[in-house]
């Protein structure tokens, strides 16, 4: 069995425990960095890496335990800087946004600064990359590893903006492109909410027969790419979450945060089900189900 | 196993070429907006030709390198083996390149004439949205990106899932095409070599990347037994260890190395005497071949024949761990150890020299490695059946 013991996350939300909706566009309430990352450490760190690095150490990354990173699209901002940089093939080209773009920069930075030596992965699977990402860590501990930190990050650009717009999508949709890092720590001791299954699919028609079999008492649906497909209905309650963090491919990561905090009651307004199950669209190719519950 | 590379395609023409110390490293010409000449393993097709080459008809024109390397790759797998999807079936893919030769393409040109939609191809995960579309897959997929380390780590990731029972059968490798941007991000370093790389040489200064792809089917006893597959080789040993040392660089000492090559020999349950071969790493960057040897020695009271065949593939970046995988099969399939080309000089500070000359004798147990950045350190160890 696996249980979640601690989230964390930086998006939207203007508090870290009571979730509200939120009106969009909205920029993410970033922490203050400097309180745990060392300015020497932080010089270099696009916004991406930051964030994942902040989340990961707010959720309780430790030296001994695998981290397990989800990205759908890495380090955006430093890939663009690169890429800016070498118009015009001129000879000399600084390396930095080089090495920052790497897709696996954030997981990398994290056993960094932990001076962690354990297993450290990124998976890079569009919108279900944090479902992937939690599947392996899941199978961790159901190998015998006591705890490990799996989360998602994904940052914004305003070209990620200007080619949504150009290619069709409409401003309303545009107004919700978010970006995030949201952390768990899971183990296999015992607390009060227990993470019973994760899956992905790459049928809608078995994601949502599997979705349903679980009978989940609340339902948080939402998208992790361009909403261009409805999103299917279930019985009993339902919240979006793209409205408490916005449309990035990692926000799956922010849905699980939302699901332990109402499942502790950390948040309390949000109802006071005693499991709750994530489903997660990325157009009409890929599916993540998540199911958690009161322990 | 499939395996596209400069060298060619399939086993065969990479076995040949291997013996025959044949390199695909050559001047590249295919990628654009470089500002001088580079070496580099290129494949001299472009996309329809890799495709064409492959028999894969019918799919949009504006796909990435990456991903035609891929499919072809795959297809030269799915030539020699059952493989079916659905429940128990998955793909394990690696990348770090994904779509930026599209997206670079259109990124250097005018801003003002852009296509946007040679974007969509950019995600490193859109490699997989097109294998499962071509193929008409319905299967567990995830893409694994540790830079230079990945497809070792879906080689890893995989075993982890069989051995789990959940999976029985699971496609792991990886891809990557040339890139300017890769190009010139490690010239930018200052580790790419003007001249041919020089493996495990006193005189290295940089590696020569490479383009290609290759795929193994891994599959568990019982369900090898129901497909009807001939196994090659059996995957027994696999570690992935952070060296939390520097965001490129390698640790002097190559802590991260020697965790990820001893955590693989006790995985395997094997003694570091058990290894005949082991596949280096050996980019051919000062560091990296420093670090590797200071590491081998550590694990190895007496080192067995090692070499890298970067000398000739290139850096392949996240393809690498499964083009050596391939490589480490057909060494123990075939009873021999490849040469490392471009060798005079052993390291000053190590006195370690690989193999240069093709070698004929048993090998039972290949340790191969993979090092990336961000501390990425894995290994993987296959043994004959």
């Amino acid at each position: 069995m696996v249980f979640i013991h601690a989230t964390s996350a930086i998006s939207v939300q203007a508090e870290q425990n009571q979730l509200q909706p939120v009106t969009f566009p909205c920029a993410i309430n970033a922490p203050n960095y400097r309180d745990c990352i060392s300015p020497a450490n932080m010089r270099r760190m696009g916004n991406a890496v930051k964030m994942g690095v902040w989340s990961a150490l707010e959720a309780g990354a430790s030296t001994d335990e695998p981290i397990i990173v989800g990205s759908g699209m890495g380090c955006l901002k430093d890939s663009e800087k690169f890429l800016e940089s070498l118009r015009g093939a001129p000879d000399i080209v600084s390396p930095t946004p080089f090495i920052q773009s790497t897709h696996n920069t954030a997981s990398g930075q994290i056993a960094l600064n932990l001076s962690n030596h354990q297993y450290n992965i990124t998976h890079v699977q569009n919108g279900i990359s944090f479902e992937v990402a939690l599947m392996d860590g899941m199978l961790w501990i159901n190998s015998g590893q006591s705890a490990v930190l799996v989360g998602g990050v994904d940052e914004k650009t305003p070209l990620l903006s200007e080619i949504g717009a150009a290619l069709g999508l409409s401003q309303e949709q545009l107004d919700f492109f978010s970006e995030g890092a949201a952390f768990a720590k899971i183990s296999k001791e015992v607390s009060e909410c227990e993470l019973v299954e994760c899956e992905v699919f790459a049928n809608r028609e078995d994601a949502i027969a599997f979705a349903e079999g679980l009978n989940a008492h609340m339902m948080l649906v939402g998208n992790s790419g361009p909403m261009a497909h409805e999103l299917p209905s279930f019985k009993g309650e339902t919240l979006n979450f793209n409205d408490f963090c916005g449309l990035h491919m990692s926000n799956s990561a922010f849905a699980l945060h939302m699901a332990f905090l109402i499942l502790t009651q950390k948040t309390t307004k949000l109802g006071q089900p005693d499991s709750v199950c994530i489903f997660n669209q990325y157009l009409d190719r890929s599916f993540g189900v998540t199911y958690c519950r009161k322990h | 196993m499939g395996i596209v590379s400069s060298m060619g395609r399939g086993v065969d023409q990479h076995s040949n070429a291997l013996a025959n110390r044949q390199s695909g490293i050559k001047d590249v010409k295919r990628v654009g907006g470089l500002p001088h000449a580079y070496w580099g393993g290129e494949l001299d097709q472009s996309v329809a030709e890799i495709l064409a080459t492959a028999g894969i008809n019918n799919l949009p024109p504006n796909l990435s390198r990456s991903t035609a390397l891929a499919l072809s790759a795959i297809q030269d797998l799915m030539s020699s083996v059952n493989f079916s999807d659905g429940k128990g079936s998955g793909l394990i893919n690696a990348t770090s390149v994904g779509g930026m030769d599209t997206t670079e393409q259109e990124y250097l040109t005018d801003r003002d004439g852009w296509d946007y939609s040679s974007f969509l191809q950019h995600n490193l995960g859109q490699i997989n949205d097109q294998i499962l579309n071509y193929y008409d897959w319905n299967l567990y997929n995830t893409t694994l990106s540790t830079a230079c380390s990945s497809a070792a780590n879906a080689l890893m990731l995989g075993a982890r899932m069989i051995r789990s029972g959940k999976y029985d059968r699971i496609i792991v490798g990886g891809t990557d095409a040339l890139s300017n941007f890769t190009m010139r991000g490690f010239e930018s370093l200052m580790i790419y070599d003007r001249e041919l790389c020089r493996p495990f040489d006193d005189t290295r200064t940089g590696l020569n990347l490479g383009e290609g792809a290759a795929y193994v089917l891994l599959e568990s006893e019982e369900s090898a037994a129901k497909s009807g597959n001939t196994p090659l080789a059996q995957l027994t040993g696999w570690a992935n260890a952070n060296d939390a040392f520097h965001a490129t660089a390698s640790s002097p000492d190559g802590k991260g190395a020697v965790l990820s090559m001893s955590q693989a020999l006790a995985c395997a349950g094997l003694k570091a005497s058990d290894i005949d071969y082991i596949n280096a790493h050996g980019t051919a960057t000062p560091n990296n071949d420093l670090s590797e040897s200071v590491a081998i020695q550590q694990v190895f009271d007496e080192v067995p024949p090692f070499s890298s065949t970067k000398g000739f593939t290139g850096h392949t970046l996240a393809a690498a761990g499964a083009i050596e995988a391939v490589f480490s099969v057909m060494s123990i399939r075939q009873g021999k150890i490849w040469p490392n080309l471009n060798f005079t000089t052993p390291l000053n500070e190590t006195g370690l020299s690989p193999q240069t000359e093709l070698m004929d004798c048993e090998v039972k147990n290949v340790l191969s490695n993979s090092f990336g950045f961000g501390g990425n350190n894995s290994t993987v160890i296959f043994s004959a059946l």
